[in-house]
C-alpha cells in the first residue's frame, strides 16, 4: 500500500512538472513582406545644344540682364568689359 | 524471579515499540503562476526596395528603421515599414528568455526568392513582464539579389519566436 502511494506521488509530480514545462515555453509566428520596385534609370536620348553664338559684342540680351539687376547692383559698363559692383547701403 | 524477568521484558517491549514509531509534519506549498503567452501583434514589412545590378541588404531594426547596403536603395516613398511585434503576457515581474530563428526564412513572389536572416529583438536576450506584459519587437536583414525582379515578396512559411520563463 505504501509503495503504491509513493508511486502515485511520483507520477503526480512528473505530470505537474511536464505540465509546467509545457506552459512555460510558448511560441508565436509572424509573416514577412517586402516589395521590390523597379529602380529608376535615365538614358540620354538627345544632347543639349545652345546653338551658335558670338561673344565679341555687347549683346542686347546681356544689357537687359544688367538692367534687371540694376536695382540691386550698380552697373558699370566700360568700353571693354562689363563689370558689376555692389550697391553701397 | 522469573516473573520479574517476564514483566521487565514486556515493559521493555512497550518502550521499544513507543520509540520505534515517531512522526513529524511538513507543509506542502505550491504556487500556480500565470502561464506565459505570446501573441503576434504585427508582421514584419521591409517596405519598398529598389536594387541595381549589385546585390545588397536591407537591415530592419526592431525599432522599425531601415538601412541599405550594396546596390540596394531605399525610395523616399518607402511604403509600409514595420518590425514584427509580439505581445508577451504572464506573471508580473517575471523574466523570460527569447529565442529567435537561427536560420533564414525565404520570401517569394511566386517565382523569385529572397532570404531573411540575422534576427534581432528588443528586448534581448531576456525580457521582463513589468505589469504582466511586454511588447517584443523583432527585426531582421533582407538579402536582395542583383537585379532582383520587381514584385511583392511574402514569406511562405512564417518565422517563429519562442519565449520561456527563466
Amino acid at each position: 500500500m505504501r509503495r503504491l502511494r509513493i508511486t502515485f506521488a511520483c507520477l503526480l509530480c512528473l505530470f505537474l512538472i511536464s505540465g509546467m514545462t509545457a506552459v512555460a515555453q510558448v511560441s508565436a509566428t509572424g509573416h514577412i513582406t517586402a516589395e521590390v520596385i523597379t529602380a529608376l534609370s535615365a538614358v540620354e536620348t538627345s544632347q543639349m545644344s545652345f546653338g551658335r553664338f558670338s561673344r565679341d559684342r555687347r549683346e542686347a540680351s546681356l544689357s537687359s540682364v544688367l538692367r534687371a539687376l540694376s536695382p540691386f547692383w550698380e552697373v558699370y559698363i566700360p568700353e571693354a568689359e562689363p563689370t558689376m559692383l555692389p550697391v553701397s547701403m | 524471579m522469573k516473573k520479574i524477568l517476564s514483566v521487565s521484558i514486556v515493559m521493555f517491549a512497550f518502550v521499544a515499540a513507543t520509540f520505534g514509531q515517531v512522526s513529524a509534519t511538513a507543509t506542502a506549498t505550491a504556487t500556480i503562476v500565470t502561464p506565459i503567452a505570446i501573441v503576434n501583434a504585427s508582421n514584419m514589412n521591409f517596405g519598398n526596395v529598389a536594387v541595381n545590378a549589385t546585390p545588397g541588404t536591407v537591415i530592419l531594426t526592431p525599432a522599425g528603421t531601415r538601412s541599405a547596403t550594396g546596390g540596394v536603395t531605399l525610395p523616399a516613398v518607402g511604403g509600409t515599414i514595420t518590425a514584427a511585434t509580439f505581445t508577451v503576457t504572464g506573471t508580473s515581474g517575471a523574466t523570460y528568455s527569447i529565442t529567435l530563428p537561427s536560420g533564414t526564412n525565404t520570401i517569394t513572389d511566386g517565382t523569385n526568392n529572397m532570404t531573411v536572416g540575422t534576427w534581432t529583438s528588443t528586448p534581448t536576450p531576456t525580457g521582463t513582464l513589468t505589469g504582466g506584459t511586454e511588447t517584443l519587437r523583432v527585426g531582421a536583414t533582407l538579402n536582395v539579389g542583383a537585379s532582383q525582379p520587381a514584385g511583392v515578396y511574402v514569406s511562405g512559411t512564417p518565422f517563429t519566436v519562442t519565449v520561456n520563463y527563466n
